[in-house]
């Protein structure tokens, strides 16, 4: 039986490599200064980024971030009051 | 307080009048920032009843139509207005057992691993792999199980479940083989949930007092034996919470399951067949409703979803009150 739990700890483990080589192989090559900085090209036509999609995730976050915390009885840090009030002014 | 501090504070107001605008400013403040906190707080429950309410008020027209037949017909019709959800909801209900049946034995393995047997070295990077796999996003998860997954299921698990083992006579394995199915679903969900079962078991065993294990130990028992008989019963309603936990997160699972489940709205015995879940139902069609009665129907999946999900975690909390009541059992 305990040796079971050596194997469910190597198959817990599994998944996540293999997502990751996976990942890696097929999309390592397309990681570019570009990706990160051009917006993307019309289909068909080779080159360009994912700016636009990089940019919205990070607005995304960040006004999240800014208002999770507002629930928490925690006192608002300066941190916070400015971050709340920067989302609110986009 | 002593006697001096209570008169002081009960003469501030006879203090000179310079400084009570300073004090009241403060007090003020305080009482601002009170009732501020109180909002925040109050927001929260009150957002969920404002969502259960706003989705039953739109959800009411296909209810009332349709009545308990959206419970229990398969036919999902949008031109003729028919609308059952049962697919939807069994779908729902079978990945999730599905994942619960993979996920729980290895989260349960992997932790009993980790806090128990694994040497101190080890510990720290496996429970960190084991947690990263909550990081991933579950579009990434989709993905990989489209081009991953999936291939595997259809080539070498499908001949091998039927060829080798000779299981294509059973109806929960028959049918042809898509590799887009339930199975496919429910093993996507395993690994989606494992990390949090895990993550929680891992802490409740680790929080099982050292003289449990002695005193097993102590009478002779084997490693495996105070695992199982000592460590395993003390821990027990923290694991059910652990499991519970992860069967909320796979009931309500959209993305990465409506990648890879097939999206057919079919009730088939066949673990190969395509399915639905409510979740994916919603995500699929929502953008597409034109029509309030479709809309309207969409919304009560929703809330049935909602309902699904509120049993469960009422299930929930009953068993993890009903095994930390009584440990010996």
């Amino acid at each position: 039986m305990l040796a079971l739990t050596y194997v469910a700890a190597a198959v817990a483990t599994l998944p996540l490599v293999l997502i990751l080589f996976h990942l890696l192989k097929q999309g390592a090559a397309f990681i570019t200064p570009a990706f990160f900085t051009e917006m993307p090209k019309p289909v068909g036509e080779p080159g360009g980024g994912m700016s636009n999609a990089i940019v919205g995730t990070l607005i995304l976050v960040g006004v999240a971030s800014a208002f999770g915390p507002l629930s928490e009885s925690a006192p608002a840090s300066t941190w916070q009051r400015s971050a709340v009030c920067g989302s609110l002014m986009w | 307080m002593t006697e001096a501090t209570a008169k002081e504070v009960g003469s501030r107001s006879t203090k000179p009048a310079a400084e009570i605008p300073r004090l009241d400013l403060r007090a003020l403040g305080d009482r601002a920032y009170q009732i501020a906190i109180t909002a925040f707080a109050a927001a929260i429950p009150l957002l969920l009843i404002l969502i259960a309410v706003s989705i039953l008020a739109a959800a009411w027209p296909a209810l009332t139509r349709s009545g308990l037949s959206f419970l229990t017909q398969s036919r999902w019709d949008v031109a003729s207005g028919e609308f059952g959800a049962a697919p939807a909801i069994f779908g729902t209900v079978v990945s999730s057992a599905i994942a619960l049946v993979i996920a729980t034995p290895l989260a349960l393995g992997a932790s009993i691993f980790l806090s128990e047997i694994a040497p101190s070295w080890l510990r720290q990077p496996v429970a960190f792999l084991v947690d990263l796999l909550a990081a991933v996003p579950s579009v990434v998860y989709g993905l990989w199980g489209i081009f991953v997954l999936i291939p595997i299921l259809r080539d070498p698990v499908g001949p091998f479940i039927r060829d080798t083992l000779h299981l294509g006579g059973i109806p929960l394995f028959a049918g042809p083989n898509y590799g887009y199915s339930m199975l496919a679903a429910g093993v996507i969900l395993a690994i989606m949930i494992l990390p949090y079962i895990a993550a929680v078991t891992r802490e409740v065993l680790r929080a099982v007092p050292r003289s449990q294990r002695e005193a097993a130990l102590a009478l002779g028992a084997t490693r495996w034996e105070t695992i199982r008989d000592a460590v395993i019963p003390y821990a027990k309603s923290g694991i059910v919470g652990g499991i519970i936990l992860g069967l909320g997160r796979a009931l309500g699972e959209t993305m990465a399951v409506t990648m890879v489940i097939g999206n057919r709205p079919e009730i088939s015995a066949s673990l190969f067949a395509p399915g639905y879940t409510m979740a994916s139902l919603i995500a699929n069609e929502f953008s597409e409703a034109t029509n309030d009665l479709h809309l309207s129907a969409l919304m009560a999946v929703g809330a049935v979803l909602f309902l699904v999900t509120l049993i469960v975690n009422a299930i929930a909390r009953w068993l993890v009150w009903q095994v930390a009541r009584g440990p010996s059992r």
